[in-house]
């Protein structure tokens, strides 16, 4: 099995059509996030907070929209026949809908994350927060990419809204348990960034999960037996 | 001369449906109609062809290529066009014809210019504000004003009104002055067939019935009306598929009819009263129904 795409100009084309297709309501989104941003930089703590779970919901909302709207869509609009019947193998559309949906997910989210680390670094908040902010922001990152890769291997929509919603309510209880791990909650209220064992320790394991789930997705893929 | 198509042993099998043991040839610059009923088999042979289904067993080869190892090579030349296939309804017709534009070098605008006129398209409309029939229009001028060597329609007239019908038959046969162009499709409208197909071949129950040239299918099935008895002699005719009616009057179609069949069947006692040429979904339908009636 060939698990490389077969023609890198198809697969960038590919990726274009999908960012052509969803921008719109991209900058919607992203319209949304810089508010939330906004918020957080206020400074108070009920705005930071409110902010702060705005952007933790559009984070998730996003994801879950290119998600849906680029992968699960496609095969409900049947548009899906018209992209398998382009010169592209299995393999090409795989890549090119890991990729595109990365790509859309990742302009808010490195916006978000950006924005976070930059209010903390040049605010008097506490620096020891940003391992904090990695943690969970790569958390999300895993979370997104585990339901990108379910919708892509499994053609069932019942299973992938299952997925999707099981995997959001992961969230909450990681954010709390990630906030009492004691290497994070030691630094939380200080100056210092420490990346501790522990810390690096949830972090290769976050992106553990990712790579994990984009070569099983990939494995699955290769050997639909349909592309419809 | 390399098939534009050549099927041997093709199977697929599904929980409640099979494609049994598909053996077919499509020779360069012909057009073979696909005639079945609703879940014959006609869209997945079509989607075998075409790569979107995996066969379970059997060599598919398409323009001399092999499936789907070289899927992406073979899909440069093919224009494949479904009922179930649909376009991105935000986006407008001219998206489109960009999009297909940026990856076939052969695409050709200015007679993409001529089919907009011709199928009465707004290139700025999005497609969600297209009828079905403008959706069909629109997908098969993406196909070719591409130029691909063979094309794979599955029900492209489905649905369509007479007027948009007569304009999408009338593409296909400005294709089809191009000798080195291919068509296969697929239609439960056994007169489009009958308009466009140089060859006829009839799918049922997963099963390939019968795959001939158009002439020679209409010319061997006959329908002749007799006077006489419906003996067992003239149930075991070579050929003969339904025997209809009762004494004295009795129906016989056969798919086998040549300058014998008259005299034999007078040598049987009947008198034959007429002999008429069949339609193209009589015979299919005479066909599916099979020897049952004989």
């Amino acid at each position: 099995m060939n698990w490389l795409a077969s023609d890198i100009t198809m697969v960038r084309r590919l990726i274009v059509k999908d960012w052509q297709v969803y921008q719109k309501q991209l900058a919607g989104y992203v319209a949304g996030l810089l508010l939330a941003l906004g918020l957080v930089g206020m400074g108070t703590p009920l705005l930071s907070a409110a902010g702060a779970l705005i952007l933790l919901v559009l984070l998730i909302v996003v994801g879950s929209y290119a998600i849906q709207s680029s992968v699960m869509a496609e095969r409900k609009l049947q548009t899906q026949p018209f992209v398998m019947s382009l010169p592209v193998t299995p393999m090409d559309v795989f890549w090119a809908k890991l990729l595109a949906n990365l790509v859309i997910y990742l302009v808010p989210f490195l916006l978000v994350v950006g924005g976070l680390l930059a209010l903390i670094l040049t605010t008097p908040r506490p620096d020891g927060a940003v391992p904090w902010v990695v943690l969970v922001a790569m958390f999300l990152l895993a979370n997104f990419c585990v339901s990108l890769c379910v919708a892509i291997a499994v053609d069932s929509e019942g299973w992938n809204v299952f997925a999707m919603l099981a995997l959001m309510t992961l969230v909450g209880p990681f954010i709390w348990w990630v906030s009492r791990l004691d290497a994070i909650a030691r630094h939380l209220r200080t100056d210092q960034i420490v990346w501790s064992t522990p810390v690096l320790g949830v972090l290769a394991g976050e992106l553990a999960v990712i790579v994990t789930a984009i070569l099983a997705a990939g494995w699955v893929h290769a050997r639909k037996p349909s592309f419809l | 001369m390399i098939p534009a198509i050549a099927l041997r042993g093709v199977r697929k099998h599904y929980d409640d449906f099979a494609l049994h043991d598909i053996g077919l040839a499509l020779p360069v610059g012909q057009v073979m109609g696909l005639v079945g009923v609703n879940g014959a088999g006609k869209s997945t042979l079509l989607r075998v062809l075409m790569g979107l289904v995996r066969a379970d067993g059997g060599t598919v080869e398409v323009l001399g290529l092999r499936l789907p190892q070289e899927q992406v090579a073979v899909k440069r030349d093919i224009g494949y066009a479904s009922d179930d296939m649909r376009l991105y309804r935000a986006q407008p017709l001219r998206w489109h014809m960009d999009f297909i534009r940026s990856i076939y070098p052969g695409w050709d605008e200015a007679y993409a210019q001529v089919l907009l006129k011709r199928f009465d398209l707004r290139p700025q409309q999005v497609l969600g504000g297209f009828s079905h029939g403008q959706r069909v229009k629109a997908l098969l001028l993406l196909i070719f004003a591409r130029h691909p060597r063979l094309l794979l329609l599955d029900e492209p007239t489905t649905g369509l009104d007479p007027v948009a019908r007569g304009e999408v038959l009338d593409a296909l046969a400005d294709v089809l002055r191009d000798e080195e162009r291919s068509i296969l499709f697929s239609s439960h409208n056994t007169a489009d067939i009958e308009q466009v197909a140089d060859s006829v071949t009839f799918l049922h129950d997963g099963r390939l019935l019968a795959s001939r040239d158009k002439e020679s299918f209409l010319d061997g099935w006959r329908r002749i009306l007799c006077r006489g008895e419906r003996t067992e002699a003239v149930r075991r005719l070579p050929g003969l598929v339904s025997v209809r009616g009762s004494a004295p009057l009795v129906e016989l179609k056969t798919g086998a009819f040549d300058a014998s069949t008259v005299p034999a069947l007078q040598a049987l006692g009947l008198c034959v009263e007429s002999v008429e040429p069949m339609s193209l979904e009589d015979i299919f339908v005479t066909t599916v129904r099979g020897e049952g009636n004989a």
